[in-house]
């Protein structure tokens, strides 16, 4: 056993751009409470949305998952990149189904090595919803730095990312979520 | 044996108390959204709140508030991922409304990892926490319920959460 201490960080169960290993860090004013302000939004019809979250010591997601808003539609495809922005794991086009309730799609056991990695996020279907905090892109991106890259029409997420800084009038967070636990 | 633990361990994430808003809870995710009194949803359905600690820790006491009413009892405690009782503050009285209720509990070491701040009513009186626009958003926040579960020292079965409701409880930290 060595004796410099390695203080290892371990993930929540889940994380969600919401949470402390990703945008969560940033507290601004509320600036993206999940709660109370997000609601059922409607897609970026093929538009990659791209949420940077940090691993601090290795952690193995399982499964994925979507809060659907009230309108399900379309297929989604939510993945995981590394720091090259190369795809590690996806769920792939997955039909979404059910609305106002989280969708789980299980995924191949995947190992995060500690390090910067983007959770990423795509539908297929203009009329397909999630549940979405958006914002001003004034009061955004002075703050966070929220990615996007207008994805294939039907296309899975690339297998390498493009990521640039968003262009769109209130960027948004999706409520997506990777799990490291079976149990949702 | 002063409270104020004195200087904890370099490097270390935590502040001197783990609660629900911590940063090593879900506090980012509750943001912007108050906290107030709101009947605790079934009588011995324990709701675990997780958490992580990067280092051993010990605890030494914990806290809920108390809403209105003065019915029943709570328990507090610790539960790690499977649900294996950690420690517990065992049955406790609400006994007084609008308060904070610090108790002490043996002082346990555990960590690092992560596990869940436990919390079970025996009755529906109101306890401070606050409500998600629907159960999907505590599903997705982690957390975790029991049914039948008022005894936190037997260990819990963990299951999927069906309340929107996220209690605010506290964990009180010294270095091991």
């Amino acid at each position: 056993m060595a004796d410099f201490p390695i203080y290892e960080w371990p993930p929540l169960n889940v994380i969600t751009p919401f949470h402390p290993d990703s945008f969560g860090m940033v507290r601004g004013g509320a600036l993206y409470a999940f709660d109370g302000a997000a609601v059922s939004t409607t897609f970026n019809d093929e538009l990659i949305h791209y949420f940077p979250f940090r691993i601090w010591r290795p952690s193995t997601v399982v499964k994925m998952s979507i809060l659907n808003g009230a309108t399900a539609a379309g297929t989604f495809d939510i993945g995981v990149y590394d720091g090259q922005l190369n795809k590690i794991v996806s769920t792939g086009l997955t039909a979404q189904s059910g609305t106002n309730d989280i969708q789980t799609v299980d995924t191949t056991d995947t190992t995060l090595l500690p390090g910067e990695y983007l959770m990423a996020v795509k539908s297929t279907d203009g009329t397909a919803t999630a549940w979405m905090r958006a914002i001003a892109d004034e009061l955004a991106l002075p703050f966070v730095p929220l990615y996007t890259e207008a994805g294939g029409a039907g296309a899975a997420l690339p297998t390498t990312a493009t990521p640039v800084l968003s262009t769109l009038a209130s960027p948004v967070m999706v409520a997506i979520g990777l799990h490291f636990d079976t149990l949702v | 044996m002063p409270d104020f633990p004195g200087s904890m361990l370099p490097g270390d994430h935590h502040s001197l108390a783990i609660s629900t808003l911590s940063m090593n809870a879900l506090g980012p995710c509750l943001i912007g959204t108050a906290m107030a009194a709101v009947a605790w949803p079934a009588a011995d359905r324990a709701i675990m709140v997780p958490f992580r600690v990067a280092t051993r820790v010990t605890v030494y006491k914990m806290a809920c508030g108390t809403g209105t009413g003065t019915t029943g009892n709570f328990n507090l405690g610790i539960v790690d991922v499977f649900g294996n009782h950690i420690v517990s503050t065992g049955s406790t009285a609400k006994s007084v409304a609008s308060e904070d209720r610090l108790v002490d509990v043996t002082d346990t070491t555990f960590g690092p990892g992560m596990f869940y701040l436990a919390m079970v009513a025996d009755s529906t009186d109101t306890y401070i926490g606050r409500t998600n626009s629907n159960v999907a958003m505590t599903k997705l926040m982690g957390l975790r319920e029991a049914a039948g579960s008022f005894t936190l020292s037997s260990g819990v079965t963990l299951a999927t959460v069906s309340t929107a409701f996220v209690p605010a409880i506290s964990a009180y930290l010294r270095p091991w």
